[in-house]
């Protein structure tokens, strides 16, 4: 292999991950139900057993949750540390007219 | 047996402050943030561990709470888990109370309304070393006879401090008999006090000498006025040295990958324009991190930052705060996200909706590397009046511009809201606590971690996606000006420097800013790749010098004085206001704030020929 094929695929392989890297942090949501179709497709049974491999490989995890619940993956932020924890519900804040306080 | 059936479910409850969360680490040796005073927890957390004879247990710590009358979103929470209303999750099967052994008169009360749960409990007596110091005696044998619950003493900050409650709750612990509810609650406690408990003062003797000072009215904001000076004086007379040490390195490392590379042009660039002076432009901030992270761990831990909020409270109540808005909005210093959900901890929505609002003009940590490379570049590194470091006062006063830009929109937002009612602060002062080396060192090297985990992940991923996006497609022929100016970042470059010309940003510092609203400190990583890519080899701090105008940095400060927050922190928004119209409201006036800012500071700057 060529000095030149061998640095196009090393190239390429590191700006692909890079984008999926980046594109699961910034887009978490959609990225999920992407990965998730895809796996869902690969999966199918009339595919090959490759392929349907690499469709459970890809099913997504149950996420470890920032306690943001920002599915960004723990401490993203570097803020709350709850590497463990599950994420938390959300408080919303709930108004009520001055008068019925 | 098995493990599902021997597995038991424990809830750690108590007042704010008690230790609970320390108690929680204790037991399974966990990481989770502690501090020395109130509202630290907002959420519950789960753990697990094993007892000595192998029973696993199941913990949930949750947030502090003076009553099950849940007057705030924290305190709901406890609230519901004690009784089993929390969705997805039954009620716990024994409950940990946790109380401070030096405030049992607080402390007890509560202990006495779960009691009333009828649930089996056990009551944790913690702190009991400050407790013995400052000659407080308490006769356990008799406050578990009178409770009628396992009483065991703990010091959640000491190795082997937890041995005895883990001994307990792995021997069966009894239901509580029914108690008289009808009794005052308080009255219960006082009697209790009375009959097992002895102490020759209220309050420690030293916390009540400190606070004559601290709590000065005059005194008290000199001192923190000077503490918060030293702080940033620090931030730059200390780092310098290992920073030049890591940039060193880094350019060291660079150039001999890169030298091995020399007959793959196009990964050689990646690697030496795209990965190490992006990357290596971040990381060399590390150390002014840690810096800052090391005093502001230690005044979390000494039990000063609570007293602050109450020396500001008047100040805050007049901008249209509350002084309970302090620990969330000094929890945004390290980021945004654990300020906006530590605003769970306020109970009126209106306060707590603003101080969301305003949270993200606080300066958190990421701002710090694009501050640092601006100041280190324009700013002389000469002394005043021959003890302070001018650019510490720089980097003071734009973190002071931050909070009284905070400020002012928090006053913009009490006039025009219509419930113009002020909320009394009530907050407890915790004891002076001389910060414990091994915490700090823990809470540094997570934050090193956290750091260096956003270094090696979205930093690097997007520096790596910007080179290639710098990169392709080449120049044509015949081309002569440098390549990137043909690339998708120059041509995307160049749209937006239409919009942000008039506040004196050149094409790069407009490429720069998109990546940075993944992670602010992507700006500096892109601003290294892109002048990397434009053929300057010197470091970035030299090349901002040389290629900008003075207006051009001043005008960046101001921008990221106010720089729109990350997408992370409106996810966070959108989840706590459950609210697009909040998440846009803080967009658009944030955006709108750092333009306009930008726009006076660079247009003034050139007026005076900077």
């Amino acid at each position: 292999m060529s000095a030149q094929v061998l640095q196009t695929i090393l190239v390429a392989a590191i700006v692909s991950v890079s984008t999926i890297l980046g594109a699961r942090h910034i887009a978490p949501g959609p990225f999920r139900s992407l990965q998730s179709s895809l796996a869902r497709s690969l999966g199918n049974p009339q595919r090959g057993t490759w392929l349907r491999v690499l469709g459970r490989w890809l099913q997504p995890r149950e996420a470890k949750q920032g306690s943001c619940g920002s599915g960004l993956g723990c401490a993203s932020c570097g803020g709350c540390g709850t590497s463990e924890a599950k994420p938390a519900d959300s408080i919303p804040l709930k108004f009520r007219p001055h008068s019925s306080q | 047996m098995s493990e599902a059936v021997a597995s038991l479910r424990l809830a750690l409850v108590g007042n704010p402050n008690c230790g609970k969360t320390a108690l929680f680490n204790q037991l399974t040796g966990g990481r989770q943030k502690v501090a020395n005073y109130a509202g630290v927890t907002v959420e519950r957390k789960e753990g697990r561990f094993r007892g000595p004879s192998g029973r696993a247990f199941q913990l949930l710590d949750l947030p502090g709470a003076y009553s099950l009358e849940a007057s705030s979103p924290d305190e709901v929470i406890t609230r519901d888990v004690c009784l089993g209303h929390f969705p997805g999750e039954t009620a716990p099967d024994v409950i940990v109370c946790v109380a401070d052994a030096t405030n049992l008169r607080l402390h007890l009360r509560f202990v006495l309304e779960v009691r009333r749960l009828g649930r089996p409990m056990v009551l944790a007596l913690n702190m009991m070393d400050a407790a013995r110091r400052r000659g407080i005696a308490i006769d356990v044998q008799k406050l578990e006879a009178a409770l009628g619950i396992p009483v065991v003493e703990t010091i959640a900050v000491r190795r082997g401090g937890a041995r005895d409650l883990i001994s307990r709750l792995d021997a069966a612990i009894p239901a509580v008999a029914s108690v008289d509810s009808a009794s005052d609650l308080h009255d219960e406690a006082r009697a209790l006090i009375a009959d097992a408990v002895s102490m020759p003062r209220r309050t420690a003797r030293i916390d009540d000498a400190i606070d004559r000072v601290v709590l000065h009215p005059l005194l008290g904001l000199g001192l923190l006025a000077v503490i918060m000076f030293l702080i940033f004086q620090a931030v730059f007379s200390w780092a310098q040295p290992l920073m030049d040490g890591i940039e060193a390195g880094v350019g060291f490392l660079g150039s001999w990958v890169g030298a091995g590379l020399t007959s793959m042009p196009v990964l050689q660039s990646l690697v030496v324009d795209g990965i190490f002076a992006g990357v290596g432009g971040v990381l060399v901030f590390l150390p002014q991190i840690l810096i800052l992270f090391l005093f502001i761990l230690a005044l979390e831990e000494s039990g000063y930052l609570p007293r602050a909020a109450f020396l500001l409270d008047r100040l805050m109540l007049k901008a249209g705060l509350t002084g309970r808005s302090f620990i969330p909005l000094l929890s945004s210093f390290a980021c945004a996200i654990p300020g906006i959900m530590a605003t769970r901890s306020i109970h009126d929505p209106r306060d707590r909706l603003t101080t969301i609002l305003i949270a993200p003009l606080m300066t958190c940590s990421a701002r710090l590397p694009v501050y640092a490379l601006l100041i280190a570049a324009f700013i002389p590194n000469e002394s005043v009046a021959g003890i302070f470091n001018l650019q510490g006062i720089v980097l003071f006063t734009l973190y002071a511009a931050g909070i009284v830009s905070a400020l002012a929109v928090a006053w913009l937002v009490k006039l025009v809201r219509r419930d113009k009612s002020e909320h009394a602060l009530l907050m407890e002062l915790p004891s002076y606590r001389i910060p414990h080396p091994r915490d700090i060192a823990i809470g540094l090297w997570e934050r090193g971690s956290i750091f260096l985990r956003r270094v090696g992940g979205i930093i690097l991923s997007l520096t790596i996606i910007l080179w290639f996006l710098s990169s392709f497609p080449g120049p044509p022929e015949g081309a002569t000006d440098p390549a990137i100016n043909y690339s998708f970042a120059g041509m995307l470059g160049r749209w937006l420097h239409v919009i942000f010309a008039p506040i004196g940003f050149n094409w790069q510092i407009s490429i720069a800013l998109v990546p940075g609203l993944a992670a602010r400190e992507v700006a500096v990583a892109s601003l290294a790749t892109v002048y990397a890519l434009s053929g300057h080899e010197e470091g970035l701090q030299a090349v901002v010098a040389s290629q900008w105008s003075m207006a051009t940095a001043f005008s960046l400060l101001a921008w990221y004085v106010f720089a729109p927050m990350c997408l992370s922190t409106l996810a966070t928004v959108r989840r706590e206001t459950n609210s697009w119209r909040q998440v846009w409201i803080m967009t658009a006036y944030l955006f709108a704030l750092a333009y306009f800012a930008s726009l006076l500071t660079y247009q003034i700057a050139r007026a005076m020929g900077a």
